[in-house]
């Protein structure tokens, strides 16, 4: 009898314990149905942009990989409409190819793929005639899939791509947008500071269509450098990584008013200080600062005392107001100040050239351009016949903040103001000659 | 008081099972349904495909490309559908309807591959500088590639890159089921060199034996290169070849094509010399007006086999 009630005992001890799986799960849901719910997620997320996709396509990870500009748009029974305008794939022409598929499937997690030719997209995914092409991807993971933002991560390169909802329904203007924010921002050599939380790093090189990150206040060390691929679109660039350890910050809008490039996040680009840059354009780059005679109250003035001065002398000459250059310069043992003028003598028109060393020092608080000194006896006959024309050199002596310029607020070598009891518009140059 | 504890212990019983009750999976599939869906952008095309290739010869064409399904260590693109379209005809026109003619309508259904999967680029290896067109697995599956760049005016071309593969692809499969002789591997098997065999010129390899410089890699591929090239290549060429050979390697070649004809023949019920006539009669004929409506002459043959 007793053995029955052992059975008896054992039986309903197994009973509940039948039930101890009811335990409560990690997911609210079984791994088959939100794995479908992911599909469904992304397909309806990339079905809903009205105008399409911006897609910021960085094919690979390798240095000598860029940020492609590309519009997709995803139709509801599978086909795919995609466009791009680059000098690698399209030749520079807008070209929109309209007749492939694209689905959203499951693998590892939901996987955007674009499984028929396209001559537009798989451009970058062709492996050409050695096996690589631009090494791009045709399969993607699916990491974010929202209305504002999808980031995709390529299966076999695993490079990083960017889209984000089209707001501009006009392509020719989208990509004129695009290259316009390229130029403006990366047209010329530059170095860029980026700051993001406590950390603080140079950019070097964007014109290529990449940033190389080097340790703030360093020069950049090639073999030392990483790659960040770069891609311009119409409201800032996006990069296909971070800059950093831990930081994955993708998208930086552009500020006009302030300069700068920020993300999300914080993190903030910008030409760094000024003042710095001012002096480090000379030595870097061993070139000048041509000073832009455009929207400088005091040049005018200069000019008429000048020819106030010449008309005075028995030479008769007559500066005209166009053709007038200065330039601050550093040559082989020192700083150098430039001034080029044509001018009418009779008929004729001439040309002079006037050159007077200057003591130049710059720190981050400032800029300070004192003492100049004719260089030269043409100049110093010059001003013999003319002394007034020392104010020609001496309207660029003095202390100055430099302060980005509107316009090219991010690209300090195309322009920047040196602001002081004077306002001078200052541009990079590299071909100005003693 | 007995029953009482039989009725206990079948009620803990059923409890325990019930408590299981809610772990049921749901009958929904995670696959996508294998049914055309008519909504589709290719719907047009795999209903095309489902009534061509599928329902007449049990084979899946596999055009949209899943990565999963190719070999990772190369680069590749999908087909474009254009070029998937053309392929599909051609290979009706140049294949299917080859073997129907020649051999009979059932043979393929039974024998051929279940699944033809199309791929746009070639897989490029440039540290070996080889280019690999296609390939045949496990007896029921070929890849074909480099579809994107086939050269439609180009005879030579796709002589080449797209009928030699489709037949050579084929062998494969066939000896895949019944093995080839194992007379033939004894035949040059000193002349076979898997590493370097794209560094021979064909005259090499035709000196050696081969007829092909990738025949000269192993035995299989040797095999069925034999048999796609006879196919395949216009009569002067093979002529050509046996005399560029010499006196050795043309008797070589020789002795591989009797082994390669007498297989068919006696394992298959296959003449070569039928299938590489008709095959010939059709690649002279390339009118692609003809062969983009090849399914609809198709259609009415079968209609009146039927009749």
């Amino acid at each position: 009898m007793k053995a029955k009630y052992l059975v008896i005992i054992g039986l309903l001890a197994a009973t509940f314990a039948a039930c101890s799986r009811d335990e409560e799960s990690l997911f609210d849901k079984p791994a088959a149905i939100r794995a479908q719910e992911a599909i469904d997620n992304a397909f309806d997320v990339l079905t809903s942009a009205e105008n399409g996709w911006e897609m910021a396509y960085f094919p690979n990870l390798e240095a000598s990989a860029k940020g492609y500009n590309m519009v997709l748009k995803f139709n509801k029974n599978g086909n795919v409409s995609v466009t791009a305008k680059n000098s690698a794939t399209t030749a520079n022409k807008i070209l929109t190819d309209t007749a492939s598929t694209w689905a959203v499937k499951s693998d590892y997690g939901p996987i955007l793929t674009f499984d028929t030719y396209n001559d537009v997209f798989h451009a970058f995914s062709d492996p050409k005639d050695n096996g690589a092409g631009f090494l791009g991807d045709y399969e993607f993971l699916i990491l974010k899939a929202t209305p504002e933002l999808v980031i995709l991560k390529g299966k076999k390169h695993s490079a990083y791509t960017i889209m984000r909802p089209m707001k501009n329904t006009d392509l020719p203007a989208y990509f004129a947008a695009c290259e316009k924010m390229q130029t403006n921002l990366f047209g010329n050599n530059n170095i860029v500071t980026l700051t993001q939380g406590n950390e603080k790093m140079y950019l070097y090189k964007g014109a290529d269509g990449q940033f190389q990150s080097a340790a703030y206040g360093s020069p950049l060390v090639a073999e030392e450098a990483t790659y960040h691929p770069v891609c311009s679109t119409e409201d800032g660039i996006i990069v296909s990584t971070g800059f950093g350890e831990d930081v994955h910050d993708h998208i930086f809008l552009y500020d006009s008013i302030n300069g700068e490039l920020k993300s999300e996040a914080g993190a903030v680009m910008n030409a760094g200080n000024l003042n710095v840059l001012f002096g480090a354009y000379f030595t870097d780059n061993a070139l000048g600062w041509a000073v832009d005679s455009e929207g400088q109250e005091t040049v005018d003035a200069l000019i008429a005392a000048v020819n106030t001065a010449m008309n005075n002398t028995s030479a008769k000459m007559k500066v005209m107001g166009y053709g007038y250059k200065q330039s601050l310069n550093m040559y082989e043992g020192g700083y150098f100040l430039l001034v080029n003028f044509t001018y009418k003598q009779g008929k004729k028109n001439q040309e002079k050239k006037l050159v007077w060393t200057i003591d130049l020092t710059q720190d981050e608080n400032g800029v300070t351009v004192a003492n100049a000194v004719p260089y030269d006896s043409n100049t110093e006959t010059f001003l013999g016949q003319i002394p007034s024309a020392q104010a020609v050199a001496d309207m660029m002596l003095g202390s100055f903040k430099a302060v980005p310029l509107q316009g090219y607020l991010f690209n300090a070598a195309a322009g920047m103001k040196l602001v002081g009891e004077k306002e001078l518009v200052i541009r990079g140059a590299n071909n100005i000659k003693m | 008081m007995k029953s009482l504890y039989k009725i206990l212990a079948v009620a803990c019983l059923v409890m325990g099972f019930a408590a299981c009750e809610n772990e049921q999976l749901t009958g929904e599939s995670i696959f996508i349904d294998p049914v055309i869906d008519t909504t589709t952008y290719t719907y047009q095309f795999d209903k095309w495909l489902d009534k061509y290739y599928t329902e007449p010869y049990n084979v899946e064409f596999l055009y949209k490309l899943d990565d999963n399904a190719t070999d990772p260590n190369y680069n590749v693109v999908p087909v474009s559908i254009g070029m998937a379209d053309t392929l599909a005809h051609l290979a009706l026109y140049l294949w299917y309807d080859v073997y129907d003619s020649v051999v009979g309508p059932e043979f393929l259904p039974e024998y051929g591959p279940k699944m033809i999967q199309l791929i746009g680029s070639s897989m490029m290896d440039p540290v070996n500088n080889t280019e690999k067109l296609g390939y045949a697995e496990g007896g029921i599956k070929i890849t074909l590639l480099k579809i994107n760049k086939m050269q439609l005016n180009n005879i030579d071309n796709l002589n080449e890159y797209i009928f030699k593969t489709m037949h050579h692809e084929f062998a494969h499969i066939l000896h895949q089921q019944k093995n080839y002789p194992t007379e033939f591997a004894q035949i040059t098997p000193a002349n076979y060199d898997p590493i370097k065999w794209q560094e021979r010129t064909y005259k090499e390899a035709w000196q050696l034996g081969c007829v092909s410089n990738y025949g000269s890699s192993e035995a299989r591929e040797d095999f069925v290169e034999v048999i796609a090239n006879y196919i395949v290549k216009p009569d002067a060429w093979w002529a050509n070849m046996l005399k560029e050979a010499g006196t050795e390697g043309a008797a070589l070649i020789n002795q591989k094509w009797e082994i390669c004809n007498n297989w068919l023949a006696e394992k298959w019920e296959i003449s070569l010399d039928d299938l590489r006539a008709e095959v010939q009669k059709r690649q002279a004929n390339l009118d692609w007006e003809m062969i983009m409506s090849f399914d609809e002459m198709l259609k009415e043959k079968r209609e009146n086999a039927k009749e």
